[in-house]
This record gives C-alpha cells, sequence and structure tokens, in this order.
C-alpha cells in the first residue's frame, strides 16, 4: 500500500509518515506543488494526502491537475481551514474525502482504509476479525454468518474498531469520529462507556469471540 | 427635524418670500401713495392759482362759501387767522354716490381779495380710498405668494427629480451594498459632475474596504491556520505517544489530560473563527429555511444523547417556523441551542421546544438558579468554574441573531426552567 502525502509542514509529515509506517504502508511525501505534482505524474497511489495550503501553490489546484490527467488515485485533503467553501469545492472537483486539522490519527487511518477499500471493488469486500464480518458497503455485521442488527452510530463503533483491532482507541477520537460536533468534550466520557457497554452486550448475545477491554483512562481495544 | 432633500430648500424658499414679499409690498405702497399725493396736491395748486385769478375777475365766486358743486370754498377770516401758506391733509366727507363717508384731498390756504379782505380758500378733490388701497394690494400680493410657492414647489421637484436623480441612484445603491457581497460596478454617465465624482469615490472606497475586508479575513484564517498547525503536530505526537505500548499507565493517563486539554484548545480557536466569520458577515447567502424540519433533524443527531440522559423532550409546533436565513448559521444556532439544552439538563431532566409563528422557545430544567441575564451572552461567560465549556456558544448565536434586523434572543428563568428565546419581528416579512 502506497500514500503519497503531501505537506508543507515537516512535523506533521514526519508524524502521519511515522503513524502510517507503523501501520505497514509504504510513505512518499512531497513538501511543495510542484515535487507534488511530478511524484504524481510518475506514479500510482493508492492514496494521497493533500494540504491545501502550499508554499507555491493551491491543493485545490493540484487536485485539479490530478483529475484533469484521470487519475484515479484516491484523495484525501488535509486543512487547517476548516472552512465550508473550502470543503464543498474539495469535494465537488472530485477528492474522496476532507479531513480538517486537528485530526486524530486512528481517524486519519480509518478513511484511508475505506477509501482504498472502496477503490478495489474487485477485492473481498467484507472485514473480517475473528467470527465477527463486517460489510461496510451494506452496512451489515455477520456473527457465524447471522446477522447482527445494530444501529447507525454502533455500526459506525464497530467498523472503528475493527478496521484498527487490538489497538487502543481513545475515547475522545471515538466521540468525534462518530458524533462529531454534536457531542460536547465534557459528556463524552461516560456517554461513550454506555455505548460501548451496549455494543459489547449485543456482540456477547450474538456470541462473538471478539470482545472490547477497557484501557484504564484512555479507551477501549477491540480484543 | 430631518425633511428630505426637496423640502429642505423649499421650507426656506417660503419663508423668504414671505420677508421679501411684505417689504416690497410695503416700499410699493409708499412709492404709489406718494405719487398719488404728488399728483393731486399738483392739480390742486394748480387750481387755487386758477381759483384766485378768477375771484378777482367775478366776485360773486368770493360768495362761494361753502362746498356746493364747486369742490371749493372761500371764506373771510380775519387778520390774526390769515394764512397764506399751502396746507394739505386729508379728510374724509360725505359722498352721495357711495352714501358714506369717502377720503378726499384738501388744500387749505389764504389770499387778500381785490378789496383788500382776508380771505381763506378751501379746494378739495376726492383722492384714492388707503384702505381699499391696501386691501386690494393683499389680495393681489397673496395672490402672487401662492402662485409663486406652487411654481417653485413644482419647479423644484421637477427639478430635484430631474437632477438629483442620480444621488438617489447612488443611495439605492449603498442601501443595497453588502459587504463581502461585491456586485460590478456600473458604469454610469452622469451629468452633474458632482455626481460623477460621488460615484466614482464610493466605487473606490467600496474596492478599498473590500480589499482591506479580504486581507482581515486572509488574515484570520491564516492566523487560524498557524495556530492549528501547531496544534496539531502536538497532538498528534501525543497520540503517537498513547499507542506506544512501553509507557506506563500513570504517563499515559497524563498524556491523554494533555490531549483533551489541547483539544479545548482547538474548540475554543475554532469558536473564535466561527465568531469572527459570522461578524464579518461571511455567511451571507440567505435562503428559506424551516426550522421545524431543521430542529427535528438536530433532534436525530442528539437522540443518542438525550436517551443517554434520560432526557425528555417535549416538541409542541403550533406553527410551522419559516423565515430566509442563512442555512449554515440556521443550523449553528439550534444546534447550539439544543447542545445547550442537552449539556446543562440533569439526569431525568425535561427540555421543551415549543414552536410558534415567530418564536422558538426552548425551556430546559437543570441548575435552580438563574444565568445572569445581562451576561449570558457576552464572550466567555461561564457559570462558576466550568472548564468544559469554551463559553462561546452563547456568544456564537448572539453574532448569529445580530445579523438578522428584527431578529431577538432573550434568556429568561421561570419556575425553575432555564428559557431561551428566539423571536422575530412581523416586520421582517415584509421585508
Amino acid at each position: 500500500m502506497k500514500i503519497l502525502i503531501i505537506e508543507d509542514e515537516p512535523e506533521l509529515k514526519n508524524i502521519v509518515q511515522n503513524f502510517l509506517e507503523s501501520e505497514q504502508f509504504i510513505v512518499e511525501y512531497a513538501e511543495d506543488y510542484k515535487s507534488g505534482l511530478e511524484k504524481i505524474i510518475s506514479y500510482e497511489y493508492d492514496c494521497i494526502l493533500l494540504d491545501i495550503m502550499l508554499p507555491d501553490g493551491n491543493g485545490i489546484d493540484l487536485l485539479k491537475e490530478i483529475k484533469a490527467m484521470h487519475k484515479k488515485d484516491p484523495v484525501i485533503i488535509l486543512s487547517a481551514k476548516d472552512s465550508v467553501d473550502d470543503k464543498v469545492a474539495g469535494l465537488e472537483i472530485g477528492a474522496d474525502d476532507y479531513l480538517a486539522k486537528p485530526f486524530h490519527l486512528a481517524e486519519l487511518l480509518a478513511r484511508i482504509k475505506s477509501l482504498i477499500r472502496r477503490k478495489k471493488q474487485d477485492g473481498e469486500n467484507s472485514i473480517a476479525y475473528k467470527n465477527i464480518n463486517l460489510l461496510p458497503e451494506s452496512r451489515k455485521v455477520m456473527i457465524n454468518g447471522d446477522e447482527l442488527k445494530l444501529n447507525r452510530k454502533e455500526f459506525d463503533l464497530l467498523y472503528y474498531f475493527i478496521i484498527q483491532p487490538q489497538k487502543t482507541l481513545q475515547k475522545t477520537t471515538l466521540a468525534e469520529a462518530i458524533w462529531g460536533d454534536y457531542i460536547d468534550q465534557a459528556d463524552s466520557l461516560d456517554f461513550i462507556y454506555s455505548q460501548i457497554k451496549n455494543l459489547r452486550k449485543k456482540l456477547k448475545n450474538a456470541e462473538s469471540e471478539a470482545d472490547f477491554q477497557a484501557v484504564y483512562g484512555i479507551g477501549y481495544q477491540l480484543i | 427635524m430631518k425633511s428630505s432633500l426637496k423640502y429642505y430648500t423649499i421650507k426656506y424658499l417660503i419663508v423668504v418670500l414671505l420677508l421679501i414679499i411684505a417689504v416690497w409690498a410695503a416700499l410699493f405702497y409708499a412709492f404709489i401713495l406718494d405719487e398719488v399725493y404728488d399728483n393731486v396736491d399738483d392739480g390742486l395748486k394748480n387750481r387755487k392759482i386758477q381759483l384766485v385769478k378768477a375771484a378777482y375777475q367775478d366776485e360773486k365766486l368770493l360768495e362761494n362759501t361753502d362746498f356746493a358743486f364747486n369742490e371749493f370754498k372761500i371764506v373771510p377770516v380775519s387778520e390774526a387767522e390769515y394764512n397764506n401758506r399751502n396746507k394739505f391733509y386729508n379728510r374724509t366727507y360725505y359722498m352721495e354716490y357711495d352714501d358714506d363717508d369717502e377720503p378726499y384731498r384738501v388744500l387749505e390756504t389764504g389770499f387778500k381779495d381785490q378789496f383788500g379782505t382776508y380771505r381763506k380758500l378751501t379746494i378739495r378733490t376726492s383722492t384714492v380710498e388707503e384702505d381699499e388701497l391696501i386691501y386690494d394690494l393683499s389680495i393681489a400680493l397673496v395672490v402672487l405668494y401662492f402662485f409663486l410657492v406652487v411654481s417653485i414647489i413644482f419647479i423644484n421637484g421637477f427639478l430635484l427629480n430631474k437632477a438629483m436623480r442620480p444621488f438617489y441612484k447612488i443611495l439605492d445603491k449603498l442601501k443595497k451594498y453588502q459587504f463581502g457581497v461585491t456586485s460590478p460596478p456600473i458604469a454610469e454617465k452622469y451629468k452633474i459632475s458632482e455626481f460623477e465624482e460621488l460615484n466614482v469615490e464610493i466605487d473606490e472606497m467600496i474596492v478599498r474596504n473590500e480589499l482591506a475586508f479580504h486581507q482581515q479575513k486572509q488574515f484570520i484564517e491564516n492566523a487560524s491556520h498557524e495556530l492549528q498547525t501547531p496544534l496539531a503536530i502536538v497532538i498528534q505526537k501525543i497520540d503517537l505517544l498513547i499507542q506506544n505500548e512501553e509507557l506506563e499507565e500513570k504517563s499515559l493517563n497524563s498524556f491523554v489530560e494533555v490531549k483533551n486539554d489541547l483539544r479545548r484548545m482547538v474548540a475554543i480557536n475554532k469558536s473564535l473563527l466561527m465568531l469572527s466569520k459570522i461578524d464579518n458577515s461571511q455567511f451571507n447567502k440567505v435562503e428559506i429555511v424551516n426550522f421545524n424540519k431543521m430542529i427535528g433533524d438536530l433532534l436525530n443527531e442528539y437522540e443518542d444523547f438525550i436517551e443517554f440522559k434520560h432526557i425528555d423532550v417535549n416538541v409542541l409546533e403550533k406553527e410551522n417556523f419559516i423565515s430566509d436565513f442563512n442555512p449554515d448559521l440556521a443550523n449553528i444556532l439550534l444546534s447550539n441551542l439544543l447542545k445547550n439544552a442537552v449539556k446543562y439538563t440533569f439526569e431525568k431532566g425535561n427540555i421543551n421546544i415549543i414552536i410558534d409563528k415567530n418564536q422558538i422557545i426552548f425551556q430546559n430544567s437543570g441548575s435552580q438558579q438563574s444565568l445572569d441575564k445581562t451576561k449570558v451572552f457576552n464572550r466567555f461567560y461561564k457559570k462558576g468554574t466550568d472548564h468544559t465549556s469554551t463559553g462561546l456558544g452563547l456568544s456564537i448565536m448572539m453574532s448569529i441573531i445580530r445579523q438578522y434586523p428584527n431578529w431577538d434572543i432573550v434568556y429568561e428563568f421561570e419556575e425553575e426552567m432555564h428559557y431561551f428565546i428566539i423571536s422575530k419581528n412581523n416586520k421582517s416579512l415584509s421585508d
């Protein structure tokens, strides 16, 4: 899996690079518009992470170039400008996703994984962990071949865990990724606990082999 | 008192014109009267000469001691009474034709007849009636004044309408002008150079302002970008540290706490950015928003939290609240209201949402004490030491409401319920 990061902030680039490499991705990077464009022309990537503000140009323009070349590489826009305009413009031109800085690394990983999976339609469609089979497109969860009924938010929650099994996901990350702006930090901790508890009960009733484990003070893991 | 340009000039013209006409009338009257008396007196003096001459030739005339057919009388006087100087005065005599006393001009003089007797000669002639003259003159002047004023109003109105049309056009343009919405400058030909100048100056000013506005917007966005990036770096470094499984639990927890505080900083930064965007009227696209529907959608989004806190939510839709509004702002406004209500309602509390034609009321139970009504919408207003709030949510609502004239938001506390009431004035419907 090859990923291109086009980001002029070296610190941020390093963090994302280290994180993605630890997740077994091959990471290349460009720090400006020109070198970014060169890389895009010469190679093919499974995912491109594109910053909007570049020292010698605008990420939106670069995105237009990509689309003009009829490249199919999925693009995630990373922007500090948390503005609706940019988001709309980016998605209209053909970006596949949009993440406002600062983002949780877990969230970035989730988005990259789902993009890559969407792109590879020929490959297997479901994500399996132990005896759980999750079908992202039809939003179904199968345990031992039986369907487990989950509501929208419960599905999103399980999906988040299942693409990063045995990794500790922080409560705040989960809250923001799934409930977005609607949640207030203050309430999130107990709230997430109760949501996990519900989901855990459902998994247990369906005889799932996977279970959640609390990491004290931090979050939860799917084990 | 303020009056329109048209009436402003007319007001002064009417008063000044009245003064001018009054002064002119007085002068005119004096001159005319003077000229009339001058003529009459000359005639009388001429007649005196003729009469004295005639009396010398025909002594019968001397017996004419009363005004009869002749408009003169000659009476003998003593030497002491004798005065041969011409004396003019006005007097009224009965006139049969008018059956009334009428003004006469009278010449009184003396002469010595051929016999050496002193005689007093009085000659009279009918003259102008001053009161009637004044009366006629006044009527004529009132009519003149009236026509002058009417024609001035008419000409003034016509000229102003014609000459000031570009001015009103420019005024209209300024009224419609909205910050951040650049409309193409309309090239206009003006016959009056001042208007041409005014229009050019205004267009230039708008361009300068827009530029300053744009630069400021850019500055705010760049500042936020500059702030977000280091924040993002720190947060993500901590993220990586937390992923590190070698860390012991105690330091892990500290990192999580640091991260949470940093995320609060991010939230404050975002809220400030949002506030400045709203205050800069950057959300100026308006469409018809159905608030009932939006509240319904938002309640769906908050379902999990409402259920989690076992809050009883009642929505009473008396009417549809539909208005022209920026949909993004409406969403921020309503979700802030709802989030606020959910956050400050204790478990198993109540939230009532009452939607009327021109008002939406959010009621929630919660703290038993009222918030400070004068400060509740201020930036960074917090009750006690609530470090979970940015203190900006309510001031964002206020900023949004301030974007719309005739809209209002107030906070009330009654019967242990907190009320946030959004209302709009009916006037805005006719706008």
